[in-house]
């Protein structure tokens, strides 16, 4: 009896269905790093855009569509940060779930407020982002919030683990939580970063810290040598400290350094492909401690 | 709400006097006295706390109330007032609740402006078009449609200008309207109908669209490589293959990338789907449409994020083919209708290098395609029925594209075609030779959106005879409006 008994518990234990995971499509490696910290086990996660790349830039690759057509979700940074080629890989994929409107389309910027909105739409101005400035995943507070939004989208999708993904963006927004005072009090008093391209300025606003300027002239125009003797006249005398990406030529960085006597560092603007909650954070660590100039 | 804010800051005003006031009074005070300051002390601060949170609850909704008037300013009053506001005069408001232009598709417009200079008098072109074998050497200029992007004048020319029109019509459907514009002539590129939730994977286009046949008929003439197109697409299927019908493509779920398309066109091109009824009534009577089919098949094996490569097969067959041999006087000598058929095969490989703006980027890619054309004479009136001409053309060719810096790319082709150029009539077997061109192209990409080119050709034809000719152009290309997609 007890035996049968056992063997039915096992046999019971063994074919329940397994739940099978949200297939998610992460456009970059922060919004994946978004998806793992707060999906965990319950989700696979594919990255479009490896953290080395522009993602103004990529090709709408086959593969992209590949990865597309069997997703039950896509999350995007969004606000036009991908317009060159998600459009054309959704469009290639063909898949039903993951179009503008449904479910299956998951867009941060659309889950919080932006800054730099309500810019004049005119490419004079160079490659401007008139919806807003779509670097919001340097925000550590602004990507807890699309984490709490995201986990009430995959709870949708999966909803027996609804509860589970509540309290692991929950999770993540405190441990943001914890950290952001002391990001902002080791930032106090640091002078302001020049940096290449319009890309950390959420940072820079969220430590509370002036940007003194570009290195771009335009959003998406290469420095010119006569922008960057403009810059040095404009803060020659000042203190700051210049930061640019993995992805930007260092040339017209490393003459501002020269000429400033300011320290210029090159950071990855994204996080690695496998990063969870606790990469991110470090990462930021990383962008702070960089702008305070601090040696890490 | 504005009054009662100049009531609790003149309150404000007085209490922060008295506060002001205390310390004074404090210093010579008895124990007594002082203990009844502090006591006082202790509620001005208490009235001073409550004031000051009533006066940034005032300036906020005064605030609030500044920008809903703000934003209600230019049009209706819908909404709700919100709380605390008095409400604004509702009869006033004449205006209408309108979306406006806000359902306009979305546009692009991309002018292609060239400059062109050749060697051989401006017959570079002509050398082209009538080479050896590949027929069509009777063709007169805009007898059916002209050619798209065809010749250019020596000089400054305005290739075209596209303008493009696309979104979303309902749930269902997308609509895409490309519109080349020239000087003198609108053509309708692209203008089709695309399923946009059908079932997953698969996808129904309507309308008149670029074949999806091997890899570069689909592109527009502002995402080739180079100015002019590959020489096998000119010569064996007149330009670009553009066909009025309807296109299936499937996507099945699988790991790798692999595209299915059938197509079912109209049939009208000039060298492989053409229809003489109406330049020779008499002489041929109309197959119906469709008279094309075409399929193709394109893999593309996950190759991470830095290589990208796919590979296609293309087939096409056309039900008929209507052409007639002119002699010397322009007389017809002889009408035939047939069937054609093709078949090619695209390759592309790209590396992608992360370096910034293209630098180290290499893009290597080429067609094959080959041509059967199998046709009868059709006894036109008094000349004699001789035997079948069937005629099979080739051509290739190959092309590299490098990112010599941020933002330059120099790109090298070289076209072949007639590697099998022959054709047989029965009694007459003619073999013809094949012809070459070598080109080079230095693109400056000032930004994604304009782009200038300088490009040279070299080719050593067999048209008509042994013809060599050089030629270079320079072009202008600019896009405007809506942000294009960055193809593969």
């Amino acid at each position: 009896m007890m035996r049968q008994a056992i063997l039915a518990a096992a046999l019971v234990a063994t074919s329940v269905p397994a739940v099978a995971e949200v297939r998610v499509v992460a456009t970059t490696s922060s919004m994946a790093m978004l998806a793992r910290e707060v999906g965990g086990s319950a989700v696979s996660i594919t990255t479009l855009a490896p953290p080395d790349r522009d993602p103004h830039y990529l090709l709408a690759r086959p593969s992209m569509m590949v990865a597309l057509r069997r997703a039950d979700l896509l999350v995007a940074v969004g606000a036009e940060l991908e317009v060159g080629w998600l459009p054309a890989a959704i469009q290639g994929a063909s898949n039903p779930k993951i179009l503008p409107g449904q479910s299956g389309y998951f867009e941060g910027a659309a889950q919080i407020e932006l800054i730099e909105t309500g810019q004049v739409a005119d490419r004079s101005r160079g490659d401007v982002h008139p919806m807003g400035n779509p670097h919001y995943y340097m925000d550590p507070v602004r990507m807890a919030a699309v984490g709490r939004a995201l986990a009430a989208r995959l709870g949708a999708l999966d909803p027996a683990r609804a509860e589970e993904f509540t309290a692991r963006a929950s999770a993540f927004a405190k441990a943001v939580d914890d950290r952001a005072s002391r990001w902002r009090q080791q930032a106090s008093g640091a002078p302001g970063i020049v940096m290449y391209h319009k890309d950390a300025n959420y940072l820079a606003a969220f430590l509370d810290l002036p940007v003194l300027g570009y290195v771009e002239p335009l959003p998406g125009i290469p420095p010119t040598a006569s922008h960057l003797r403009d810059l040095v006249t404009r803060l020659t005398g000042q203190k700051g400290v210049i930061l640019y990406n993995s992805y930007h030529p260092s040339e017209g960085p490393a003459f501002l350094s020269r000429q400033l006597g300011w320290k210029s560092r090159q950071l990855q603007l994204e996080v690695p492909l496998d990063a969870t909650g606790a990469t991110y954070l470090s990462h930021i660590d990383q962008w702070v401690q960089a702008i305070t100039g601090a040696t890490p | 709400m504005a009054d009662r804010l100049a009531v609790v800051e003149h309150e404000l005003a007085a209490v922060d006097a008295l506060l002001e006031g205390l310390p004074g009074r404090l210093a010579g005070a008895d124990p007594a006295a002082a203990a009844a300051l502090a006591q006082e002390q202790q509620e001005l601060e208490a009235r001073r706390g409550v004031l000051a949170d009533e006066q940034a609850a005032l300036r906020k909704a005064q605030a609030e109330l500044a920008a809903f008037r703000t934003r209600t300013a230019t049009g209706p009053l819908h909404r709700a007032d919100p709380q605390g506001l008095s409400p604004l005069d509702l009869a006033s408001q004449t205006g209408q609740v309108s979306s406006g232009q806000a359902f306009n598709p979305a546009i692009s417009v991309i002018p292609d402006i060239a400059y062109y200079s050749d060697d051989v008098g401006g017959g570079a072109f002509e050398i082209v078009e009538q080479v050896d074998g590949f027929g069509d050497g009777h063709e007169h200029e805009g007898a059916s449609g002209g050619h798209g992007h065809g010749a250019l004048e020596r000089g400054f020319n305005l290739r075209e200008m596209e303008v493009a029109f696309s979104g979303a019509v309902d749930p269902y459907f997308d609509v895409w309207a490309t519109l080349a514009i020239g000087t003198d002539s609108i053509e309708a590129e692209e203008v089709y109908v695309q399923t946009r939730k059908f079932l997953p994977g698969l996808q129904v286009r309507v309308g008149r669209f670029f074949s999806g046949v091997g890899h570069i008929n689909k592109q527009h003439p502002h995402q080739w490589d180079f100015v002019d197109q590959a020489l096998p697409h000119q010569a064996i299927l007149g330009g670009t293959l553009a066909e009025t019908g309807v296109q299936v493509t499937w996507l099945p779920n699988l790991p790798v990338y692999t595209l299915l398309g059938f197509e079912a066109l109209q049939g009208d091109n000039e060298r492989i789907a053409h229809q003489g009824t109406e330049e020779h009534p008499g002489l041929f009577e109309e197959t119906p449409g469709p008279r094309l089919f075409t399929g193709f098949l394109k893999v593309s094996p996950d190759m991470g994020y830095a290589h990208a490569l796919q590979g296609g097969v293309s087939f096409g067959r056309s039900r008929s083919h209507q052409e007639v041999v002119e002699g010397a006087d322009a007389l017809v000598e002889e009408a035939l209708d047939g069937a054609t058929w093709f078949l090619g095969t695209d390759w592309v490989w790209r590396y992608d290098s992360a370096r910034p703006l293209g630098r180290g980027d290499l893009t290597v890619q080429g067609e094959y395609l080959y041509r059967k054309k199998d046709l009868r004479p059709m006894a036109p009136d008094g000349a004699a029925v001789r035997a079948p001409q069937v005629s099979s053309q080739d051509g290739l060719y190959a092309q590299a594209v490098y990112g010599i810096a941020s933002r330059w790319t120099l790109a090298g082709r070289m076209d072949v075609i007639g590697i099998t150029n022959r054709v047989e009539t029965g009694d007459r077997d003619t073999e013809y030779g094949s012809s070459r061109r070598y080109s080079a192209a230095l693109t400056f990409n000032p930004t994604e959106f304009s782009r200038v080119r300088v490009q040279y050709n070299a080719g050593r034809f067999w048209s008509n005879g042994r013809a060599t000719f050089h030629q270079v152009f320079v072009q202008f290309q600019m896009s405007l409006g809506m942000h294009g997609a960055h193809r593969f």
